[in-house]
């Protein structure tokens, strides 16, 4: 049977004698090779616990292989898991033996079954088939590329692994660079792009090693990719150049200067490398692929070969409490192919949206393999016996080339009375939206130092009732401060700007009334027009005042000194003439409110001139 | 049995302590505390209603009563010390939360009103702070737009229109978070509630009537409308409404 990856069987028992855990495998590096090449098998042994020898798996002798030589190896991994306080350290011992193996013939053939026993017990691993092929092995010039290909008939979706293969004879001047391989490729990446999904299966580059090819030694140098196909048909790769370098000393051919040329023209340097490109094609390909037949209801998508396995744990749980199932589905594919479990209705089941992970494992041996979990948390809702339905998982096998259902048996729970909530029938646990929105319990007390007494009638609280009109009182307040300011200023506006009007009027009716009044009164009354012209001019009472007074008020109102001179020695003047009994005439009266008249002018005139500059 | 003894020591240690005529409310609600840690339920409940009778108006004490009547498994009483925690103190999360999880316990599913974007945003932003916080937050911005108006008084013309503007959209604020206030004094004024404590009571036609309208369970909230006697006229979200008996329902 050809297989695109080596072949891996797993023979996994207990060892019971010890109660050591043994597994044993054995897989091949590759099973499609051409007759003169070399490929590897390892065996491998893990044990949980430390054998007393290196175990080494008997080969039977076999007319269509030879074993080159063989090698052992032993490597041990320890991991510690602290689970609920508790820890737990779990070995792993690896028994390696490589076997180098050569085909004698041509043809598909079928490699043994390898064997080995440890405490009593045996393990076989089962035969798998390996491709033979004829080919231009040993290259006729320096270098050949190849591109070597597991399975060349395939379903859509199935995995291959597709090898380039680049032999160098060796002692040979070739140089092959990490770009030409890399140019190599991207063009057959390129190629396949659109029909396939290609991985590679390396990491670094293509892996080197020396092997004698029909007896010729030479450097093998391989990097492997995955092929899954995605569309049906032919896919032809066709023949790809590949580069690669050699190099050739040449003897320095310059002119030899007549002077110099003693020194320089002889091999003192030595000759110089001239490289050399040169280029090989690989071979064509062509990869038939086939459509899947028509799919069965529930077909997750997987193509390849699949494993299942679902478990649920505890099998008795009280009513409202948690049982975890676990599903885990692997394959031979990539990771998304696996689909998705859909799990069927549950009866007085509470099913949660499960923690899903996706592990994938890529080697160049066994290519892409995948692993999906689930693990889903189902919350019985009512007491008694419940049931966790058989789950099946449908994919298709490549090698079978049919539809295959993998099943879990049913898995019966025992659902005790619950604790958290009403024991009578029917009684309705949480659903899962409820869980998520309030927690699974109430909160815990509150335990305060000391207790914050509130009310829920804090509107009635005295210090609201007083306080809220505080805010109210104090603009009406300020409203009212404002109002009677403005009043005020108002009124002292109205009398400074009506104070020379008035003043006029005041000289008036003293004139039209000049005769009724004796000297002093006239005096006065002129004296009398002054003061309430200045008091309504400049704002203070002026009447009242003495005349350094009047002076020195009329100096903080910035009134010049010349002005309040005059204006101090006019009002003097009108007091002397006043108080000192003079009689006044007509003509000395007229001069009187005449000078009056000037000297209100005079002071109009000056404020005028200070508020200009 | 041993809960009968918890509740007669309990009954003993509460002659003591009102004998001593200390009312150490803190002391209590650390024995309370105490014995709910210790699972005494009982003895955390009876500690719980002394201080409360003690006249301590406290949400912590009426959240942990409801805790204990929850422990208990007294559906009815527990919504009821909640509701009173949330009366209280609105926004407290752990007792929204253990309101919704007795709730999640009673019979009766009361649906919430469905609310608009704009709506439920409005509603948020009403309930977003206690009455007590909201009255204190607004009697600041009333002074502050209260000496922002003083100003303006006094202020030269161009500070005064920046005091006119800010004055315009702190009162504005100042009105909503005003509104607001008032419709939830209005709202503790005249909306009553009450929570159902008996196993099942019957709304009736009329007062000892015999016609049953709908019955309530356990820990429902019903809406109180009136009062006639030993009986209220209660309603439900869905527009039902008769008279219970007063005796079934604990007062919120």
């Amino acid at each position: 049977m050809k297989r695109l990856v080596s072949s891996v069987v797993w023979s996994i028992l207990l060892a019971g004698a010890c109660g050591a855990q043994v597994n044993f495998s054995v897989f091949a590096d590759r099973t499609s090779l051409a007759l003169g090449e070399q490929f590897m098998v390892t065996a491998r042994v893990v044990s949980s616990k430390q054998l007393a020898s290196h175990p080494l798996p008997q080969m039977p002798p076999s007319d269509d292989f030879a074993v080159l030589r063989t090698s052992q190896d032993q490597s041990s991994s320890t991991s510690i898991q602290v689970i609920n306080g508790r820890m737990a350290q779990n070995v792993e011992i690896t028994y390696l033996t490589y076997y180098v193996i050569q085909p004698k013939k041509e043809g598909t053939l079928q490699f043994p079954s390898l064997s080995i026993t440890i405490n009593g017990q045996t393990y076989a691993s089962q035969p798998f088939a390996v491709l033979v092929g004829k080919g231009e092995v040993v290259p006729a010039n320096d270098v050949s590329v190849r591109l070597l290909i597991d399975k060349k008939d395939l379903w859509m979706g199935e995995q291959t692994r597709l090898t380039l293969q680049i032999v160098q004879k060796a002692n040979t001047p070739v140089v092959i660079t990490r770009e030409a391989f890399e140019i190599f490729k991207s063009m057959l990446m390129q190629k396949l792009g659109n029909f396939c999904a290609v991985a590679p299966l390396f990491k670094d580059g293509p892996s080197g090693r020396r092997e004698q090819i029909n007896g010729e030694l030479c450097a093998v140098f391989r990097a492997s990719f995955s092929l899954i196909p995605t569309t049906a048909g032919d896919i032809a790769i066709p023949p790809l150049p590949f580069e690669y370098i050699i190099q050739k000393r040449v003897q320095n051919q310059r002119r030899v200067d007549p002077f110099f040329g003693s020194f320089f023209g002889d091999d003192f340097f030595g000759p110089s490398v001239q490289q050399i490109p040169k280029s090989t094609m690989s071979n064509g390909l062509t990869i038939h692929v086939k459509s899947l037949p028509p799919a069965p209801a529930g077909f997750s998508g997987a193509v390849g070969r699949c494993g299942f396995s679902s478990s649920a744990d505890p099998k008795s749980v009280p009513a409202g409490e948690a049982v975890t199932l676990k599903i885990e589905v692997r394959g031979n594919t990539r990771p998304n192919s696996l689909g998705e479990i859909k799990l069927p209705p549950m009866e007085n089941i509470e099913i949660f949206t499960p923690e899903k992970h996706i592990f994938s494992d890529t080697s160049e041996a066994a290519g892409i393999n995948s692993r999906k979990s689930w693990s889903y948390m189902l919350i019985p809702q009512q007491e008694g016996a419940a049931v966790v339905p058989a789950i099946s998982y449908v994919y298709f096998d490549p090698d079978a080339g049919e539809y295959k259902t993998l099943s879990s048996s049913p898995s019966a729970l025992e659902v005790t009375k619950g604790t958290g909530a009403k024991p009578q029938s029917g009684a309705r646990y949480l659903t899962q939206a409820e869980i998520r929105e309030v927690g699974s319990d109430i909160r815990y007390i509150k335990t305060p130092r000391s207790l914050a007494v509130r009310t829920d009638r804090p509107y009635r609280n005295p210090f609201f009732l007083i306080l809220y009109p505080a805010p109210l009182l104090a603009v009406l307040f300020a409203g009212l401060y404002r109002l009677q300011s403005t009043r005020k200023k108002d009124a002292a506006l109205m009398l400074r700007q009506k104070a020379v009007r008035n003043a006029y009027r005041g000289i008036d009716t003293i004139r039209k009334n000049a005769a009724q009044f004796s000297p002093a009164d006239f005096l006065g009354r002129c004296a009398g027009v002054i003061e309430t012209y200045i008091t309504h001019k400049f704002g203070f009472a002026a009447a009242g005042k003495t005349l350094d007074e009047i002076k020195d008020e009329l100096a903080r109102r910035t009134i010049s000194e010349a002005l309040r001179t005059a204006l101090t020695g006019f009002m003097q003047t009108l007091d002397g003439y006043r108080f000192g009994g003079a009689t006044l005439n007509e003509n000395a009266r007229a001069d009187v409110l005449v000078k009056t008249t000037e000297m209100v002018e005079q002071i109009e005139k000056a404020l005028r001139k200070e508020k200009r500059s | 049995m041993s809960r009968l003894y918890a509740v007669a020591a309990a009954a003993l240690l509460l002659l003591m302590e009102r004998a001593a005529q200390s009312a150490p409310v803190n002391l209590w609600m650390e024995k309370a505390n105490a014995a709910y840690e210790q699972g005494t339920f009982d003895t955390a409940r009876v500690y719980y209603e002394k201080i409360i009778a003690a006249g301590t108006n406290s949400s912590d004490v009426y959240y942990n009563l409801g805790n204990a009547c929850f422990r208990l498994k007294q559906i009815g009483p527990a919504v009821l010390a909640y509701e009173k925690a949330k009366a209280l103190s609105p926004n407290d999360p752990d007792i929204i939360a253990n309101l919704k999880f007795a709730n999640l316990n009673t019979v009766d599913k009361m649906p919430q009103p469905e609310r608009s974007f704009i709506s439920a945003a409005a509603w948020r932003l009403h309930t977003l702070v206690s009455l007590e916080t909201q009255l204190w937050v607004l009697l600041a911005m009333l002074c502050l737009l209260a000496g922002m108006i003083s100003w303006a008084f006094f202020a030269s013309h161009n500070v005064r229109l920046w005091l006119i503007y800010g004055s315009a959209l702190l009162g504005s604020v100042t009105a909503l978070a005003g509104f607001s206030a008032g419709a939830k004094i209005w709202q503790a004024e005249n909306i009553r509630y009450a929570i159902v404590l008996a196993p099942a009571v019957d709304a009736k036609s009329e007062p000892n009537g015999s016609k049953v309208l709908f019955s309530a369970h356990e820990g429902a909230k019903l809406r109180v409308v009136k009062d006639l006697d030993a009986w209220s006229f209660v309603s439900l979200p869905n527009g039902s409404a008769g008279w219970v008996e007063n005796s079934a329902l604990g007062r919120i």
